[in-house]
């Protein structure tokens, strides 16, 4: 598994084959327009390759001595080729790496080359600080293309190959069994855990020779579910040139859930991509504590469904000349049967347990408006499920039909409206009861279900909140909603110029009124732009209502509900 | 197909709560067709713990019983888990479509039986949040100082011209050398950095409207388009001409007080504009005269790659820098059409080409990326490009259109 994950990353990941079959027709349809025949390194494309972190990240830089990845064209040989034997060469299939910074060219060491893709290690050796890398075939030398190479930065593999999701984590249970964490292969507080990586820094022996065990002189931390782990070996594994292996066990009081956040800090100050893995009592399964019916369908690849009503008041006021307050009102339905596999994770539905906080990362803009960026495992591969028409909601504004308003996907607009007399509106979902219709289709039948939309929760420092200082904890509080009720801050930091995303997640504790987002999290997000609309950051308070939450009973539908989410969403400054 | 969300709806995508991006890609409504009629393929499911081919007769899923094609091995998946199969291939994708045994009922329907539809949600709320230029509650826009001056090179008259946008008026007239052409400023906003093709670079100190100094270039150097990094340090100037062994790109150091050359990029015949991507880290040169354009690595100053289009004018960059918008048919006359290429700047493929007015000579990137704006000079018309929609309005405005800007 482990050779797969680092080797090939697209195979295991359908969302990337997708991205890769589209750049399959592009080429054909753009044949001719770049003639030249030399490796063409893309654009942005090197990368730790187990956390794939964006280069515009503080944290998205390469380590000495650690594995990286490298995508393009005409890199290699057009099946790929892995090097397999001690001691590794600087050429591979036909193919060198330099590293050059000024007049200091030194090789890196190739462990797999194909056409469109590259995993080598960073030379222990190789100078610190901004650097261009360039591949060389027999073709002849390609572009230069930089690369920021620092001591330490680690990645974790991942088991879907996209550097989020479950983690490679072996549950130790003996010398002979350690399977890989799963929610179906549960690890219990205490036990001891092997993390696989890349990142911990250089080493004093050959990079091309069998690595020799011993922890490196790095400080690194591991946090599970925020909570510190006590860290028993971080060095390399004796296997794998470039691969580090980290062994902790599980804290005493770590949260429980299924997708429980996992990330490393080394140096103090340097984080890794967040994986996630399986904790729990049981040790063939889990539960979560948000929405563990739905959670637990999808797991099992059961028939879910989804109708949600969601109310978004965004307060702008960064790069603006006045403050605007805009409110919109969707639905949204949607239900499949999901394939979820031996590492079932959706970033969307996949939710840490309350009480902590993960972060994902993304070469993109999130928040594009104008296409589709979406975090890999987002779209599932399987097939919608049929409703049938548009379903009806009804309350104590009326009756509405909830129209699809985007051709191909169950998506709708309600109502709306912008402060300033910019845009007038009636709003649609205020409190009350309400009832959900759907008239049935091909696959799943007729239902009616009854849910209540609350008074509108309170965030009480919102208006204040507008520089966010990313060595320090952020602190965010609310009044109001109703019982049952769950809280998520969603932080988007995104630098459009490096085309670089990060989406903070923290989820309240249960019946909390505040939460804290840790200074991990914010110390990799970019800075806001001296021009701020070369920036994207903006916070959002998620309440996702409990007495919303309620059955869908319909033929061909194994878990469905409503849901009823209020959104309040203010831009900020990060400093 | 185009989706337009605001991004709002976008963070339901990816934050806590939907999956929509499903829905992008794959939802759809249905026409009640029976499940054969809408999904004539099969599908491999897990019956009785093994893995089995099947395919619907009418409204009923069946078993396959012999695939006569031979492209089924049951051997490739893996029943041993709850729902359905796993594929265990990792080279490629199942070549079967993955489902329970009661099928995949939905996959291949017809689509919606309407020509696509748009969102219909407001313009505003589609751009929002981040919408710069609200104005203040029940005030209209009105002109102020805050409005953007606007600096123009008088070619003939070798000078600089500094105009007030709202209300309109001539600031100051600052002369220069002979034959001026093009102009940057610094991104502090502190000095504009004027090309004259008789071999120098001028520094306009723009809190006074004077020239602080003249950097006089060797004869050979023809100095025409330049760009200026995003931390101000660097300019890059093209030097519009045909010499031998090639022409170049004149790389000046800012922070030096002689403004030193520290690099000549060797580059294309005629190299004119250059446009640096909103990371700085690529450099475009278009060049009218040429068959090609040029591609430069700004961190080490070599060229990453030429493209072959040919006659190029002026680059446009989404906010992101990952698509180039190249106008290209300079010189073409009346009638001709001239053509915009979106270009990924990491692969460097065109993604899209649309058809202009002839000779487009400037174009523009509107704020939130959903508009191209185009001045074609040979027709005397403006292009429109609706980036969502990846429509074309070409108008006609008469004379010879030349210079764009967005006055915010």
């Amino acid at each position: 598994m482990l050779r797969q994950v680092f080797l090939r990353r697209h195979n295991s990941s359908p969302m990337l084959r997708k991205v890769y079959s589209a750049a399959g027709l592009v080429l054909v349809f753009g044949a001719g327009l770049a003639a030249q025949s030399t490796p063409l390194i893309y654009n942005r494309s090197i990368t730790n390759a187990g956390s794939y972190m964006p280069a515009g990240l503080p944290n998205g830089a390469v380590a000495q001595g650690s594995i990286f990845t490298v995508f393009g064209n005409r890199l290699g040989p057009s099946t790929g080729v892995s090097a397999n034997a001690f001691p590794l060469g600087t050429t591979l299939g036909g193919t060198s790496i330099n590293v050059v910074q000024g007049n200091t060219t030194v090789a890196a060491i190739p462990v797999y080359v194909a056409n469109g893709q590259i995993n080598a290690i960073m030379p222990s050796n190789a100078p610190l600080g901004n650097a261009s890398l360039q591949v060389v075939t027999a073709s002849g030398k390609g572009n230069l293309s930089p690369v920021r190479i620092v001591s330490s930065a680690f990645g974790i593999f991942s088991a879907l190959g996209s550097g989020q999701g479950p983690g490679i984590l072996q549950n130790f249970i003996s010398q002979t069994n350690q399977p890989i964490n799963s929610p179906t292969i549960v690890a219990q507080p205490g036990q001891t855990i092997t993390l696989w990586g890349t990142g911990l820094g250089p080493v004093s022996f050959p990079d091309n020779m069998a690595p020799q065990a011993g922890n490196l002189p790095v400080k690194t931390e591991v946090f599970v579910g925020g909570i510190s782990a006590s860290v028993l070996y971080s060095g390399r594994t004796p296997c794998c040139s470039g691969t580090d292996q980290i062994v902790f066990n599980v804290p005493q009081n770590a949260p429980q859930g299924c997708w429980v956040p996992v990330y490393v800090r080394t140096g103090g100050t340097t984080i890794s991509n967040f994986v996630t893995m399986a904790i729990g009592p049981n040790a063939n399964s889990c539960s979560t504590d948000v929405l563990p019916q739905f959670t637990s369908g999808y797991i099992n690849g059961k028939r879910i469904g989804k109708a949600l009503a969601v109310r978004t008041t965004t307060r702008e006021d960064v790069g603006m000349i006045a403050p605007v307050d805009v409110t919109s009102e969707y639905h949204v339905s949607f239900a499949f049967e999901p394939n979820p596999g031996p590492f079932p994770f959706n970033a969307a539905i996949s939710f840490p347990p309350q009480g902590t906080c993960t972060a994902y990362t993304l070469n993109g803009d999130l928040l594009n408006e104008t296409g589709a960026t979406l975090l890999p495992d987002v779209a599932p591969t399987t097939i919608p499920l049929d409703w049938g028409g548009p379903l009806q909601l009804t309350g104590p504004s009326g009756s509405k039909t909830l129209t699809i308003t985007f051709n191909l996907a169950r998506v709708g607009f309600l109502d709306g409206m912008i402060s300033n007399g910019i845009l007038a509106g009636t709003l649609f979902l205020n409190s009350g009861s309400y009832t959900m219709q759907g008239f049935g289709g091909m696959d799943i039948g007729p239902f009616t279900t009854n849910f209540s939309i609350p008074q509108p929760v309170v965030w009480t420092q919102q208006d204040t909140t507008d520089v966010v200082t990313r060595a320090q904890p952020l602190t965010l509080s609310w009044t109001g909603g109703d019982s049952g009720q769950v809280i998520a801050i969603v932080f988007f930091a995104i630098d459009l110029p490096t085309n670089s995303s990060e989406v903070s997640v923290c989820l309240a504790p249960a019946g909390a009124s505040s939460i804290t987002i840790p200074a991990d999290l914010l110390s990799n997000m970019p800075a806001t732009r001296n021009n701020p609309l070369q920036s994207k950051d903006v916070i959002y308070l998620i309440a996702m209502s409990g007495g919303s939450i309620q059955p869908i009973n319909a033929t061909g539908l194994d878990v469905g509900i409503t849901e009823f989410d209020s959104i309040i969403g203010k831009t900020v400054v990060l400093q | 197909m185009t989706f337009h969300f605001s991004r709002s709806t976008r963070l339901m995508s990816i934050g806590i709560v939907l999956s929509m991006g499903w829905f992008l890609f794959e939802a759809c409504e249905c026409d009640p067709d029976t499940k054969e009629q809408n999904f004539p393929g099969f599908w491999v499911a897990c019956v009785n713990n093994k893995p089995t081919l099947m395919t619907y007769n009418d409204n009923n899923a069946t078993v396959v019983s012999t695939d006569q094609a031979g492209n089924f091995n049951p051997s490739e998946y893996d029943c041993s888990h709850n729902g359905s199969p796993q594929y265990k291939g990792s080279e490629s994708s199942s070549p079967f479509q993955i489902s329970s045994p009661a099928g995949p009922a939905g996959y291949a329907r017809q689509g919606h039986a309407t020509t696509p539809q748009y969102a219909f949600l407001p313009q505003l709320l589609r751009d929002l949040p981040f919408l710069p230029h609200v104005p203040a509650p029940n005030t209209p826009p009105q002109c102020d100082s805050s409005y953007p001056d606007v600096l123009q090179t008088n070619h003939d008259a070798g000078g600089l011209i500094r105009f007030r946008s709202c209300p309109f008026s001539v600031v100051a007239q600052i002369p220069l050398g002979t034959n001026t052409l093009q102009v940057a400023i610094t991104p502090d906003g502190s000095t504009a950095i004027v090309t004259s093709f008789d071999s120098t670079v001028f520094f306009v100190d723009l809190s006074t409207n004077t020239v602080k100094q003249t950097v006089l270039l060797d004869s050979g150097l023809n100095p025409n388009g330049i760009a200026i990094s995003p931390d101000g340090t660097r300019a890059y100037i093209t030097s519009f001409n045909n010499n031998t062994p090639t022409p170049v790109i004149v790389v000046m150091d800012l922070t030096s007080a002689n403004k030193n050359i520290v690099a000549q990029i060797p580059t294309i015949q005629f190299p004119s504009g250059a446009t640096l991507t909103p990371d700085g880290s690529q450099l475009w040169i278009t060049s009218p005269l040429s068959f090609d354009m040029a591609v430069i690595d700004t961190q080490t100053n070599t060229n990453i790659i030429n493209l072959a289009i040919n006659a190029t004018t002026d680059v446009a960059f989404n906010s992101t820098g990952t698509t180039a918008y190249v106008t290209s048919g300079a010189g073409a006359g009346a009638g001709q059409p001239g053509q915009v290429y979106a270009i990924d700047t990491a692969t460097f493929q065109t993604k899209q080409t649309y058809t202009v007015g002839a000779s487009p000579s400037d174009i523009q990137m509107s704020y939130g990326d959903q508009w191209l704006v185009v001045n074609n000079n040979a027709d005397g018309s403006i292009s429109v490009i609706d980036l969502q929609q990846k429509a074309v309005k070409t108008t006609n405005v008469g004379g010879t259109p030349s210079g764009i800007a967005f006055v915010h």
